[in-house]
């Protein structure tokens, strides 16, 4: 009996369909080379799958003719079986637009809950707010406003046939437009039929100008809105949120009714440094009871030129919940640090237990901001209570970082770890770099005695605090693979005739 | 279901006539001799003509640690009244652990140890070795899951050219 024997083709179909169930589509596929052994073995992976999501991968390594003969073929394979969920991508292939209705009915008729179609098909602008490709919006097709089985929706780039009609979408959860048309009666109209919604994610909405989330029946427990630059007022009072993230221009008006169980809030403005925006102070006054909370360091300057020329009267505001919270860095200079150690006095938070702060990572100039007076030399009187974890990205190791980091040290009294996560390099590797650092860091004093210092690189898994607010919307990446899953139970009993004659 | 203390042995044959004897909990964990028992209690002794001594020893290792393992989180259960979320994370943890130092076979044994988790029906042990051969998959090109398996391409050239052109997609440069 040879060890070099190959025992896996021998394994009963029924095993090796199970192994290839356990790997991406993609690699099952693969295995179709192997021998003629595993020709058709990998559609095993396809039919049985639940959920098929077809990413970037899949849009990008073929033709659109070839793209829609395999999409095609692969929905014909799965037959009549149920999908509970079908996510698609479309690269610029709007030819492909007449198959797509087609698509969407198929797998509507396969009684799919979760639908994601992304028809971002371009290159977006350096402000990510405009597709530079002028190609016309794929119209949604009527069918999918008649399905009433869906509980979550995405859609991005694509338009909505006016009027449509959402009186179908009682049952939907989660709704998340990217680029979609949707102007303001539509909102309303939508929030009002679909009863069922708690959350929403509204993204590049460009048409909307007043957004109004009000009302005392409203489910809703996650509200994100990002880059919906045209947005001039907002209202939001929903008795059951608890998560409201927000990006984009801060410079419209807003009423915050009852928002009192948030307990996260993400409040990042898109807008260059100098353009104070005066809104912040007020928004985050109303998100003042929040345990978690990430803010950008516009909101730090807006809240220290409040003190200094607004003299603010609602000043110092303590935010008395919070346990954590993540700074996002667009620069760093004298005068940033300096705002950092403000908002701590400005704001003080006693509970708080983790801090995250994520340092810029290609910062091209240092920023002057004159009109600040950074007169207070020494930094301010303050003790971190409760501080146990805090953790730096981004970290280069530049004397203002430094001094970034000495500040936390001096003042956190019970910390446990601060994790330096370096933007390059492998850490094990022991470079010079990372050994500089480190000795750095060692001679800074520190308030508590027991507190370590932990250096990581960008993907170590030694770094295992995380923020609760992981996707930074200043650096979103929006691609996603090709997945497929599989209701384990079925894979077992059925035993499936494969299709010979289709690869 | 729970059992007096006063436990009955049971001695397995493997195909090459070697016996082992084990505790009937520990055979207990492989269905298809559960199986057997209920349906004949007074059977102490099972040939398993389809399991070689080396793969039938591996297979009773797995069983008696997972059980042993099941012993004593449900021990630990009985003396504090409730497990303790931490202790029971780090026992889930170990166990893993040896789980995965358990498969750290050749791929021959590893094809075997499936047969017999399938043919035994050992679930645990099934889901383990099955996911170990995923794994051995997962993110490989064609070449080199063939060589880490000793497959042997029966393909024409043409021929696997061909499925790769109706499929490109899965097969731009392996990650």
């Amino acid at each position: 009996m040879g060890r070099g024997e190959d025992r896996i083709s021998n394994l009963p179909n029924e095993i090796l369909q199970f192994i290839l169930c356990l790997v991406p589509l993609k690699y099952a596929i693969r295995t179709s080379t192997l021998s003629k052994r595993w020709r058709h073995l990998w559609q095993y992976n396809l039919i049985s799958s639940t959920s098929l999501q077809f990413g970037e991968d899949f849009s990008c390594n073929q033709s659109p003719m070839q793209f829609a003969a395999t999409l095609d073929r692969y929905l014909q394979l799965h037959e009549k079986r149920n999908l509970d969920k079908f996510g698609i991508l479309l690269s610029p292939f709007d030819i492909l637009f007449p198959n797509f209705e087609n698509w969407v009915a198929t797998v509507l008729d396969k009684g799919v809950k979760e639908l994601e179609i992304d028809l971002s098909q371009g290159v977006l602008n350096s402000y990510r707010a405009y597709y530079m490709d002028d190609r016309m919006p794929f119209v949604i097709c009527n069918s999918l406003f008649r399905c009433n089985s869906l509980t979550h929706l995405s859609l991005s780039r694509c338009n909505f046939s006016d009027p449509s009609d959402f009186t179908n979408f009682v049952g939907l959860r989660s709704l998340s437009l990217d680029n979609v048309d949707l102007v303001d009666e539509m909102l309303t109209t939508m929030l009002e039929n679909c009863v069922s919604l708690e959350c929403i994610c509204l993204k590049r909405c460009e048409n909307l100008e007043v957004v109004k989330f009000v009302g005392d029946k409203l489910k809703l427990k996650n509200l994100a809105i990002v880059d919906c630059r045209g947005v001039s007022d907002m209202e939001i009072s929903a008795p059951e949120l608890q998560s409201f993230l927000y990006h984009g221009w801060i410079s419209f008006s807003t009423a915050f009714g009852n928002v009192s169980k948030v307990t996260d809030a993400y409040l990042c403005s898109d807008g260059l440094e100098e353009e104070y925006e005066e809104v912040f102070f007020r928004i985050l006054s109303d998100f003042s009871h929040v345990k978690v909370l990430t803010i950008c360091s516009v909101a730090l300057m807006n809240i220290v030129i409040e003190e200094q020329e607004l003299n603010e009267p609602g000043l110092p505001l303590e935010l008395q919940n919070l346990q954590e919270f993540q700074l996002i860095m667009d620069s760093i200079s004298e005068e940033h640090l300096y705002c950092v150690f403000s908002f701590f006095r400005l704001c003080p938070s006693p509970y708080l237990e983790k801090l995250f702060i994520q340092l810029p990572i290609n910062f091209y100039q240092q920023k002057d901001i004159s009109d600040l007076v950074t007169a207070e030399q020494n930094t301010p009187n303050i003790v971190f209570r409760n501080l146990r974890w805090i953790k730096i990205t981004n970290f280069e190791g530049t004397p203002l970082e430094l001094k970034l980091v000495k500040f936390f040290l001096e003042k956190a009294i019970v910390l446990q770890s601060i994790f330096i996560v370096l933007n390059q390099c492998d850490i094990s590797s022991n470079s010079l770099f990372v050994r500089i650092i480190e000795g750095q860091l060692s001679v800074i004093p520190k308030a508590s005695k027991d507190a370590n210092i932990v250096m990581c690189g960008p993907f170590d898994h030694d770094c295992m605090i995380n923020p609760t607010h992981t996707i930074i919307y200043h650096q979103e990446q929006y691609r996603k693979g090709t997945t497929v899953q599989h209701d384990h139970a079925t894979i077992r009993v059925e035993n499936i005739p494969l299709d010979q004659d289709f690869l | 279901m729970a059992r007096s203390s006063t436990e009955n042995m049971i001695t397995l044959m493997s195909s090459d006539g070697e016996e082992f004897m084990v505790t009937e909990k520990v055979a207990r964990e492989c269905t298809t001799i559960r199986n057997m028992l209920e349906d004949d209690c007074v059977i102490t002794n099972i040939p398993l003509p389809n399991v070689t001594s080396d793969i039938l020893s591996m297979v009773i290792e797995y069983c008696m640690e997972h059980v042993a393992a099941a012993e004593k989180a449900a021990a630990e259960t009985a003396e504090k009244g409730s497990s303790s979320a931490p202790a029971a994370a780090k026992a889930n943890k170990d166990l893993e652990e040896w789980d995965k130092a358990f498969m750290n076979v050749d791929v021959y044994t590893l094809c075997d140890l499936i047969l017999a988790a399938n043919y035994l029906n050992v679930s645990g042990l099934l889901d383990l070795t099955i996911q170990t051969a995923a794994n051995l998959i997962k993110g490989k090109s064609p070449e080199q899951i063939r060589k880490t398996f000793h497959i042997q391409n029966d393909l024409s050239l043409e021929e696997e050219e061909k499925i790769r052109s109706q499929t490109p997609w899965a097969f731009e440069k392996s990650e």
